[in-house]
């Protein structure tokens, strides 16, 4: 079973990234210099969110001859809604124990 | 400075490939996107160090396989208890072979790790006695350093009973 936890710093900034130009497929090294990530963190957070089926990932032919296929990543609409959704958490105000805001 | 930008891509690339191989078991697709992706870059700066990244997300996303390292665990434990309780014999190296054999049908993909483990554990026991004294009631003589190490002969056994456990489990999902 895939736990929904919070998401961390780097999974944020990974969808904020993939969140800026949502229509738009993009490489791992782009989104990886975009997030300002590592190889080692985008890969675990990109199977996390292809698991969750928040990521569309498919292949596309090389843009230069003798090249393997390159894997590309967008967001699902799930995806986009889950960010949008860590978005609104992010600017709305704190709420109290009974779901009053409190600002 | 030719050379030593083709030798970060030979290594850049052995890294690469160290790194899809331990992702292709649970993630075949990404691994493969790995792979990809390395092979895009292989002139981009940061190449080398991309490799490494690669290599710690099939650490990362492979990370702990709680119930083989359980199984592995309990396998060197029976064959320390068996060990402890028993003298050597031809039966000795019959459990060690069982043993072997199932950790390697349980986890193909660390069969070496389980047989080495596995083989180890007679001449392990017999370390421990030889170092601490503390030895079993039947126990009548003292192990000499030359056979503790000459136990580690059942290594080969263990690491073969493995290989085939690993080859039984892919006959047997087809």
């Amino acid at each position: 079973m895939i736990r929904n936890r919070t998401a961390s710093r780097q999974t944020r900034a990974l969808l904020n990234a993939l969140q800026r130009h949502p229509a738009e497929w993009r490489h791992g090294y782009d989104l990886a210099k975009e997030a300002g990530l590592s190889s080692g963190t985008l890969y675990p957070i990109l199977i996390r969110l292809h698991e969750r089926g928040f990521l569309d990932a498919e292949w596309r032919a090389p843009a230069v001859a003798g090249r393997p296929p390159r894997h590309v990543y967008r967001l699902s609409r799930a995806g986009l809604s889950y960010a949008l959704s860590l978005d609104q958490a992010c600017v709305s105000p704190p709420v109290g124990r009974r779901g009053e805001a409190l600002a | 400075m030719k050379g030593a930008g083709a030798l970060s891509t030979w290594l850049a690339d052995q890294i690469g490939q160290l790194a899809a191989r331990r992702l292709h078991e649970r993630h075949p697709e990404w691994a493969a996107a790995m792979l990809a992706e390395q092979a895009e870059l292989q002139t981009a700066p940061g190449h080398l160090s991309w490799a490494f990244g690669a290599l710690v997300a099939s650490v990362r996303a492979t990370e702990c396989d709680l119930s083989y390292l359980g199984a592995l665990a309990a396998g060197v434990l029976a064959m320390t208890v068996y060990q402890w309780t028993m003298d050597e014999s031809l039966l000795t190296v019959a459990a060690v072979c069982v043993i072997g054999l199932c950790l390697g049908c349980f986890k193909p993909r660390s069969y070496l790790l389980s047989g080495v483990a596995i083989g180890a554990v007679v001449a392990a026991v017999n370390a421990f006695e030889t170092l601490t004294g503390i030895r079993p009631t039947y126990e009548a003589y003292h192990h000499s350093l030359a056979r503790v190490l000459a136990f580690s002969i059942l290594v080969p056994p263990a690491v073969f009973a493995s290989a085939v456990g690993r080859r039984l489990h892919f006959l047997l999902s087809g």
